[in-house]
C-alpha cells in the first residue's frame, strides 16, 4: 500500500479527465472516546483504544462521490461492538472505486496482527468490493454489501464465502427487485426478515436482509442524496440495526474471536 | 446552457491565442509523487492531473503562465488556476530548459459547498521544438505544495509532491 507507484497514472489517467464531480462532504462525525481514528493517506484505520480486537478485520469500500470520513461514525459502532474489531476505510482515487477498486487486496500488508478479513462496501463500493473478491476469492471470508450487488461480469457463485446484503426499505436508489435480479451472481440466497433469522451455517450462502425504516445514505453520515427515499427511523436506531446485524454475521460465522 | 457558452469561450480564447504571434498553448498530463503529507514523511503516488497552460511571451526569455488544471489527489478532485512566469535557462538547436513558477487557486469539488486549494510550484521543464512551426513536446520535472484547509477537519489537507509530466507545445 505504501509504495511508490507511478505507473497507476497511466492506468488513471484516461478516466480521470471526466470526472469533474463532487463528492458528498461527511457531515460532523460524533465519535465516543473509546475509538482510535488514524487517518492515513490510503486509508482510515479505526481501532477500538483498548487495543483488544476479534482477529477478523473488516475493509471498507466507500459509496461513489462520498468522501471516507462520512463513514468513520457508522463503523466506529462496529469497531466497538462484540469482541471490538479493527476497521479499515479505503480512500478511493476521486472517490470512485471503480478507478482502482483492488486496494482492499492490499490491506494484508499492513496488517499483520490481524488474521483474516471481511470486505464490505456501500453502493458502488459493494459493486467493487465483489470484483475484488472475484480477483483475490482467497483474501477474504466475507463479503458486505450495503445497497449493492455484483456487476454481471462477477460471478460469485460457486465462492466459498459468506454474503451479507443489506438494504434500506426506503432507498431510492437501489430497489430490492434490481438486488434480486442480480441474486444468481452469489452463492445461495437466504431472504431473512429478522436479524435472529440468520442461519448458524452460513457457507456458502447469501443473506439478505431488508433494514426496515432506512434508505441509501444510511450507511454514511453525509446528509441527503440526491434521488434517495426518505428514512422513518433516526440515524442512531438505523446504525445499532446495521451494527447488530453485523455483529450477528461475524458471530456466527465464527469470526469473532478475540486475537491471543 | 451555461457549459456551452464556456466551451465557445473557450475555444475562442485559444483560437486567439495561438494566431497571436509570441505566445503559446500547450497541454500537458502529470503524476504527482511525494514525500510526505499532513508533516508525515512517507514516499508514495498521489495522484494525476491534466493542465493546460497559456504563455504570452514578454521577453526572448521570459514568458508570463495562465493555466488550468484538473487534477486526483486520492480521494479528492480539484480545479485550480495557475498564474505565474517562466525563464529560459538554456537553449541549444531545438533544446530550450526553463524554470517556471506558479501561484495556484482553485477548489476542491464539494458538495454541497466546494473547498478553497491554494498552493505553489516550481518547475523545471525541458522542450524539444518539432518541426518545423512551432510545435514542442515537453517533459517536466519540480516541486510542488498544495493545501486545503477547509479540509482540515477531515483529514490529509496537505501535499508536498514532486509533480512530473509530458505535453504538447503549439
Amino acid at each position: 500500500m505504501k509504495s511508490f507507484h507511478l505507473l497507476s497514472f497511466f492506468r488513471l489517467s484516461p478516466f480521470a479527465f471526466f470526472l469533474v464531480s463532487c463528492s458528498y462532504l461527511p457531515e460532523k462525525q460524533n465519535l465516543p472516546g473509546v475509538i482510535t481514528v488514524y487517518d492515513y493517506r490510503e486509508y482510515i484505520e479505526l481501532n477500538p483504544t483498548s487495543n483488544h480486537y476479534a482477529k477478523t478485520g473488516l475493509v471498507f469500500y466507500p459509496g461513489g462521490l462520498v468522501d471516507p470520513h462520512a463513514y468513520i461514525e457508522p463503523l466506529s459502532q462496529f469497531a466497538l461492538s462484540g469482541k471490538g474489531h479493527k476497521v479499515v476505510i479505503v480512500k478511493m482515487p476521486a472517490n470512485l472505486a471503480v478507478l482502482d477498486g483492488n486496494q482492499g487486496a492490499w490491506i494484508y500488508d499492513d496488517f499483520p496482527g490481524v488474521r483474516q478479513w471481511v470486505i464490505a462496501g456501500h453502493s458502488l463500493g459493494g459493486v467493487m468490493a465483489c470484483e475484488t473478491v472475484d480477483k483475490y476469492p482467497d483474501f477474504f471470508k466475507g463479503i458486505i454489501l450495503m445497497a449493492a450487488y455484483p456487476q454481471t461480469s462477477t460471478n460469485l457463485n460457486d465462492w466459498n464465502g459468506a454474503v451479507l446484503s443489506l438494504r434500506g426499505q426506503f432507498d431510492g436508489l437501489v430497489d430490492s427487485l434490481t438486488i434480486a435480479s442480480y441474486q444468481g451472481l452469489l452463492p445461495t440466497p437466504y431472504w431473512i426478515t429478522e436479524p435472529s433469522q440468520i442461519p448458524d451455517d452460513q457457507k456458502p450462502m447469501t443473506v439478505y436482509y431488508t433494514v426496515l425504516g432506512g434508505n441509501h445514505a444510511m450507511f454514511g453520515k453525509y446528509g441527503e442524496q440526491k434521488g434517495d427515499g426518505t428514512a422513518t427511523r433516526s440515524r442512531d436506531e438505523l446504525t445499532a440495526d446495521i451494527t447488530l446485524m453485523i455483529l450477528r454475521f461475524f458471530i456466527l460465522n465464527g469470526w469473532e474471536y478475540e486475537i491471543d | 446552457m451555461k457549459s456551452t457558452k464556456a466551451l465557445l469561450f473557450f475555444i475562442l480564447i485559444s483560437a486567439v491565442a495561438l494566431k497571436l504571434p509570441a505566445q503559446s498553448l500547450d497541454i500537458s498530463i502529470r503524476s504527482y509523487p511525494s514525500s510526505w503529507y499532513n508533516g508525515y514523511f512517507e514516499p508514495a503516488f498521489d495522484g494525476s492531473g491534466l493542465t493546460l497552460a497559456w504563455h504570452p511571451r514578454i521577453t526572448d526569455k521570459l514568458r508570463l503562465t495562465l493555466s488550468g488544471e484538473f487534477d486526483i489527489l486520492r480521494a479528492r478532485s480539484e480545479m485550480l488556476i495557475g498564474t505565474g512566469v517562466s525563464h529560459s535557462l538554456w537553449t541549444k538547436n531545438r533544446l530550450m530548459l526553463s524554470l517556471g513558477a506558479n501561484l495556484l487557486n482553485g477548489i476542491d469539488l464539494y458538495k454541497p459547498h466546494p473547498l478553497y486549494v491554494g498552493g505553489a510550484e516550481a518547475v523545471f521543464r525541458l522542450d524539444c521544438k518539432i518541426g518545423k512551426k512551432n510545435t514542442t513536446l515537453f517533459a517536466l520535472i519540480g516541486a510542488r505544495y498544495t493545501i486545503c484547509p477547509g479540509y482540515k477537519e477531515y483529514g490529509v489537507y496537505q501535499y508536498n509532491s514532486w509533480p512530473v509530466g509530458i505535453g504538447i507545445g503549439f
